[in-house]
């Protein structure tokens, strides 16, 4: 905007000029209007001291006062506080519908990919099943060889040879087990009494 | 229990509004705590006496508070209690207008002249002791400035330059047209100046 050079500053001029937005034009006319000049000089006082004006306090209570008098809407069940949020504005709203049209899409994509790719599919079944197949089937065998091979395993085998003596090991084992979880569950209990130095 | 782990001061002003209308108590207690000091210092400042301004601040956070659903989160809060608040203080300097007649002369007045002859001078301003060592400082002096303004004046330049509103917040909130904001700062501006040119002598 053009500006008759020696024309006084406007108001919207003397605005720009406070929020340090004035036009090439106004900065040249300041150089040479001392009126204009001094205006601007006791504005821009003016304002930051406007700016610096205390905040005034209202008395001890006020919060409690005011929550007094308040009506707390009934607290809504997490299902109906989702709800809420996606309603309650036009963002969250296209989030939520963009969100649930990718999930249905997707889904449908996939749906109608596995319908035209049928074959491909078995056929990768088939071959992760045998993979899967073969590597428990190899696990299984290191481990039993591993476990053979152990200079224990005669000695435990000749204990437990017999049907009895294999129950009674398995007999001690769960009431060890037993034992064991009953004493951890006292261990980890919180007390149900003070005790001295609780709040360290 | 959510509002426990809530980083309270992190949230905008809408997500604290989301939380209140969930039933949070805590939450509506965040809307205060933000917005106590704000609007009470406007009401103060229109109304001068603090035990009313108190009372209109209350009336002002009951009022929103107990609205909230009415509420629409594509405002910014602090428009829509802010405008709360100046109603409220309107409507009480409207009400001390008509028992008293107009103390500040016509908002229609356009000249210093006009305003002058539809105003009623006051002699006694009520001022105690304190009042006047108060006023001996610039903030008293700037603070007691203000007061002489007319209401319409006060509203907008303590929007503008106490709360640093934008002008078209300030015309949202006060329901007038960005020119007639821009005018009206303009002018209190001005009229500022003249009451505080014995500060620069």
């Amino acid at each position: 905007m053009t500006r008759i050079f020696d024309q006084h500053l406007t108001a919207d001029e003397l605005d720009l000029v406070l929020e340090n937005g004035a036009t090439e034009s106004v900065r040249a006319h300041l150089t040479t209007c001392p009126d204009c000049s001094r205006l601007v000089a006791a504005d821009r006082r003016l304002v930051h001291e406007l700016s610096r004006l205390a905040l005034h306090v209202p008395s001890v209570g006020f919060e409690d006062r005011v929550m007094a008098a308040v009506r707390v809407t009934e607290p809504l069940t997490a299902t109906a506080a989702m709800r809420r949020r996606v309603f309650s504005t036009r963002r969250s709203l296209l989030t939520a519908a963009t969100l649930v049209l990718g999930l249905i899409g997707s889904m449908g994509a996939s749906v109608a990919w596995s319908l035209a790719h049928r074959d491909a599919l078995l056929a990768f079944g088939h071959a992760l099943k045998d993979g899967a197949s073969r590597v428990v089937w190899t696990t299984v065998q290191s481990l039993a060889t591993s476990l053979i091979e152990q200079p224990w395993y005669s000695g435990v085998r000749g204990v437990l040879d017999t049907p009895e003596r294999l129950a009674f090991a398995l007999g001690a084992v769960v009431i060890g087990w037993l034992g064991g979880m009953l004493l951890l569950r006292r261990l980890i209990a919180l007390p149900d009494h003070r005790v001295a130095h609780e709040s360290f | 229990m959510a509002d426990v782990a809530t980083n309270w001061p992190t949230l905008t002003d809408q997500e604290v509004v989301v939380r209140a209308r969930e039933g949070s108590e805590r939450a509506y207690r965040e809307l205060v705590r933000r917005y106590e000091r704000p609007i009470f210092s406007l009401i103060y400042r229109m109304v001068r006496d603090r035990e009313l301004a108190e009372d209109l601040a209350q009336e002002t956070f009951v009022k929103a508070l107990n609205a909230l659903d009415s509420y629409r989160p594509e405002y910014k809060f602090s428009s829509w209690i802010f405008k709360i608040s100046n109603n409220a203080a309107i409507d009480h300097l409207r009400r001390r207008e008509l028992d008293t007649l107009s103390l500040e002369g016509s908002p229609h007045a356009a000249t210093p002249d006009a305003i002058e002859a539809t105003a009623l001078q006051i002699g006694d301003r009520g001022e105690t002791p304190l009042d006047v060592v108060e006023a001996k400082e610039l903030g008293g002096e700037i603070e007691q400035a203000i007061a002489r303004l007319r209401p319409e004046y006060r509203q907008c330049i303590l929007l503008r330059h106490v709360e640093g509103r934008a002008y078209e917040e300030i015309a949202e909130i006060l329901d007038l047209p960005l020119g007639t904001v821009k005018t009206y700062i303009h002018r209190a501006r001005n009229e500022l100046r003249a009451y505080l040119a014995h500060l620069r002598e």
